[in-house]
């Protein structure tokens, strides 16, 4: 965090994701569509931690009793009547630092200018458009783009959230465990240091002070050499507490003690999610304005020739005194840096990219835990459903059921124009059956469906502001994931029950 | 009907799949209507929660929080603009919602929650507290569960709590769920540095941030204490923690991390906020209302990874120093010494160091040298038949170091 933001009005999040995500915020640009209570719930969320620029395109609606009975920023105060309109000066008044802007022109016309969504960081679809030719229009326009597409819905008690967007490239996914020891493969400067300390000859003093990764080498060598092989968490807690300890009160052998599992640890593994993006990277070019797709096959040459990632020189607190400390906080920043040099090097050479010190630097930090999303279109696969059949937890079924059940609202919306009410409750249900007919999936309605469609008809088509809220937070915080491309977006469905308050995620 | 009914009305219409068979719409409307909510914290939850509660139909709405208005509240905070630094963040809050939503009376008090008496607590349905300090939503938690205990009167609590990205919401009868104090032993104990660490070996710039705020500022100003909204002291104690720093080579001092350390500040967006806050109206909806069934008792959520949304059951503790009021019936073989079975209720209850006594005499405990721990329990209390078994005649109570009690109902068996 830059000290100039110390204490303004962003600092509670600027220390979750750096100045660097609150640019990529300030100067992105968002679309919204249908500005109903779901939206305007989304759009505060945004608007409050300060994007550059929202535009809303609503098709000049008015203002309904069911818009003023939810939705807490479009309040009769104002003389406009355009829901658009309204929202747009509500919020405004929320931060003076975001720019909102209400389109003019209808969906139908903009859907025909393609280069008109190219601006957009993200485009999100609140309830249903109008037809789904619309539908298809607006993610066909956007995947090409690859802009991400974020469809958010709600009835009663429950909530739907569909991210579309064709790839996204994530390196801070600020995963917890990028600490780094390499207690098993220690380079070589680390080895001369670890020998340089001899534990019989230091005073108890000095001893008490030598850091547990330290120590917890010295033991993996010793066992190592002795059986051959990888040593065992307790066989290292017991070499602890039979020669290494001498008057109990040795807190860094506690620490050692502790985290003895940290043996188990293979250096050269990497997550599985790594291994695709590096069969991914063989073959992928990438685009000539990310240095991300070079960076990845740099990153293979080198886990190719060393069998080691590169070290991401993260080191934790360990009890021990200033000097050995900095010290081996030193060796480890070295090496990091060596090892980034040599990214550099391999980058430069083979592929003659050039690429800022600072996204080298969270790239070579971050790498192993990097995550590539290949999103999809489809609205649905039907395997979820015999999978989570036969999978036998109901909760998940339940979720499941809910998002098929807004697959079937939404069938029937394109067709009726409307939503359902407890009177529709059978069109609904055969809406449901002839739609997973078309996925060719089911044999029997799935156990709970029904109920699930009872309780949408049940709401007779209208939002309860609760649940409006709770998925315009989800929303809101993918859609600020997506722009400072940091953490983990959902990949790439998630269905929300506020009956038993609970969510679902599924993979489409 | 007024604006807000529509929404709220549509669904208390009729009953869904998942309704109490005996609902009615005329009683969920009827108990909407009569249900009087106190909102704990008018900070980044307590402002979602009042606008959540005034769209949900709820019209009568009491709201208490003794800060006033910071300009870091502002990205979060949405009923507060740059003007209204300073001011009570209750008032403030309660006349904007107020404004915006025509039907709600919300009366705010710009007070510690400590200013008022149970008769106050006790004239709520419901009570939601969006507070991040464990301290004062201990209090309010030991208020209803007194109050449950003492006036029979059930009044839930909904806590929820933020963190960045994660959060939490408890949903708790008092004496009949889990209360906040049974929860407390998931909560990660705060970290604190020992003092020699701050005092002479500092390895990160944490110790020397702590180093400058604990030992230095009381040395060099002794009598003046230190304020965090104050810039001028802000930027000297980042000088003081800098120059610690680099006296011992130790990187990563700046001034966002010094007032980190010495305000305890946790992240916090608008984000998950608008989340925990909807998921603990919404849960007071249902309860108000019967209109569908409420989820077990705590629902967690964590955006960081994809979207982590789930609801699980939890267990009250036995011997809870607030809510464990209640016996505990445990059976034991009729020849366990006093001394195992002192050693058995410390652990079934993790206890530290418990006293066991009945009717205000000893009978066991750790720290002194009772004679009497190799006899048998049944030597030492009253038992008297009970079909085959022996059942004690006394009610035996534990009490560990930490107040924590257990009241034990013991068997014996063979
Ligand atoms: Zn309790």
């Amino acid at each position: 965090m830059d000290d100039k933001d110390v204490g303004n009005k962003y600092d509670r999040q600027v220390r979750l994701w750096s100045p660097s995500g609150q640019k990529c915020l300030s100067n992105s640009s968002i679309c919204l569509i249908n500005a109903n209570t779901t939206a305007s719930e989304t759009l505060k969320n945004l608007v409050l931690p300060g994007v550059g620029r929202i535009t809303i395109i609503d098709n000049s609606r008015k203002v309904t009793p069911n818009d003023l009975a939810s939705s807490f920023f479009l309040s009769d105060s104002s003389s406009d009547h355009t829901r658009a309109g309204r929202l747009a000066n509500t919020l405004s008044a929320l931060n003076p630092d975001v720019e909102i802007l209400v389109e003019q022109r209808s969906l139908s016309q903009l859907l025909f200018i393609p280069s008109y969504w190219s601006e957009f960081s993200c485009v999100i679809v609140s309830q249903f458009l109008e037809n789904a030719d619309h539908e298809r229009l607006l993610s066909d326009i956007l995947w090409r783009i690859n802009v991400c597409l974020i469809e958010v819905n709600s009835i009663g008690f429950y909530a739907t959230l569909r991210i579309k967007y064709r790839e996204q490239e994530i390196v801070e996914t600020h995963d917890n465990n990028t600490e780094d020891l390499r207690l098993d493969f220690p380079w070589p400067e680390l080895q001369g240091h670890i020998d340089s300390i001899n534990l019989d000859e230091l005073d108890d003093q000095s001893f008490s002070n030598v850091p547990y990764s330290i120590i917890l080498t010295k033991v993996y060598q010793r066992l190592h050499k002795r059986t051959g092989k990888r040593p065992t968490p307790s066989a290292v807690r017991k070499f602890i507490q039979s020669e290494l300890r001498r008057n109990g009160e040795e807190t860094n052998l506690d620490e050692a003690s502790n985290r003895a599992i940290l043996v188990l640890k293979d250096s050269r593994e990497i997550p599985e999610s790594l291994t695709r993006i590096f069969e991914e990277g063989e073959n992928n070019d990438g685009s000539a304005d990310s240095p991300f797709w070079p960076l990845v096959k740099a990153l293979y040459f080198f886990y190719h020739k060393h069998g080691l990632l590169p070290l991401s020189g993260v080191l934790p607190d360990m009890e021990s005194d200033t000097e050995q400390y900095i010290a081996l906080t030193k060796l480890y920043r070295d090496k990091f840096e060596a090892d980034k040099k040599e990214i550099k090097e391999i980058f430069e050479d083979q592929y003659g990219g050039t690429v800022s010190d600072s996204y080298l630097t969270t790239f070579v930090k971050n790498c192993k835990f990097m995550r590539v999303h290949r999103g999809s279109r489809e609205s649905f696969k039907a395997s979820l459903l015999t999978e989570e059949s036969e999978n036998e937890d109901p909760q998940r079924l339940s979720n499941l059921n809910i998002y098929v059940g807004f697959l079937a609202l939404k069938s029937f919306y394109y067709e009726y124009h409307r939503l359902p009410s407890v009177s529709d409750c059978s069109e609904l249900r055969a809406t449901a059956i002839s739609l997973l007919c078309h996925y060719q999936s089911v044999r029997n309605f799935p156990d709970g469906l029904e109920k699930v469609l009872d309780e949408i008809c049940r709401a007779r088509g209208s939002e309860l502001h609760n649940i409006c809220a709770l998925i315009g937070g989800i929303a809101g915080q993918e859609v600020i994931k997506v722009i400072t491309n940091q953490y983990v977006t959902l990949d790439n469905c998630m269905s929300f029950d506020g009956i038993k308050a609970q969510g679902g995620t599924w993979r489409i | 009907m007024s604006n807000t009914e529509l929404s709220t009305y549509s669904i208390l219409e009729s009953s869904g799949p998942f309704t109490d068979p005996e609902y009615t719409p005329e009683f969920g409307k009827d108990e909407l209507s009569k249900a009087k909510i106190l909102v704990v914290g008018a900070g980044g939850l307590g402002c979602e929660i009042l606008k959540d509660l005034a769209l949900s139909s709820f019209t009568d709405i009491e709201c208490i929080d003794m800060d006033t208005i910071e300009l870091s509240n502002l990205n979060r905070q949405f009923l507060f603009r740059e003007s209204d630094v300073g001011k009570s963040k209750a008032k403030v809050a309660a006349k904007f919602v107020s404004r915006v939503v025509k039907d709600v009376k919300i009366v705010a008090h710009f007070n510690r929650i400590q200013d008022f008496d149970t008769d106050f607590y006790r004239r709520f349905t419901l009570i939601i507290c969006g507070l991040d300090n464990i301290e004062a939503r201990s209090w309010i938690n030991k208020m209803v569960v007194d109050i449950a205990l003492h006036h029979e009167e059930l009044i839930p609590l909904i806590d929820g709590g933020t963190e960045g990205f994660q959060g939490s919401v408890k949903l708790m009868i008092p004496t009949i769920t889990a209360c906040f104090e049974c929860y407390m032993k998931l909560v990660p104990k705060q970290t604190t540095y020992p003092l020699c660490t701050l005092a002479s070996t500092p390895r990160l710039p944490e110790h020397c941030i702590e180093w400058a705020h604990q030992l230095e500022w009381p040395r060099v100003y002794s009598g003046k204490k230190f304020d965090p909204d104050d810039p001028e002291d802000v930027e000297t104690m980042y000088m003081m923690s800098l120059k610690r720093a680099r006296q011992f080579g130790i990187d990563g001092v700046t001034k966002s991390k010094t007032l980190g350390v010495v305000k305890n500040i946790i992240p916090a967006i608008a984000s998950t906020n608008a989340v925990i806050a909807a998921a603990c109206c919404n849960e007071a909806f249902k309860f108000v209302t019967s209109c569908n069934p409420n989820m077990v008792d705590s629902m967690y959520y964590n955006g960081e990874v994809g979207v982590v949304l789930a609801s699980d059951e939890y267990h009250k503790v036995p011997g809870c120093p607030v809510c464990g009021n209640t016996v505990e019936e445990i059976t034991v073989r009729d020849d366990i010494t006093v001394k195992d079975f002192a050693r058995y209720i410390k652990e079934k209850y993790e206890l530290i160091e418990p006293d066991i006594f009945y009717q205000e005499k000893d009978l066991y405990n750790f720290k002194g040298n009772m004679k009497n721990g190799e006899r048998r329990l049944r030597d030492e209390v009253a038992f008297e038949r009970e079909g085959s078994n022996w059942r004690c005649q006394y009610e035996l109570i534990a009490v560990d170091r930490g107040g924590k009690q257990v009241r034990l109902d013991i068997t014996l068996e063979q």
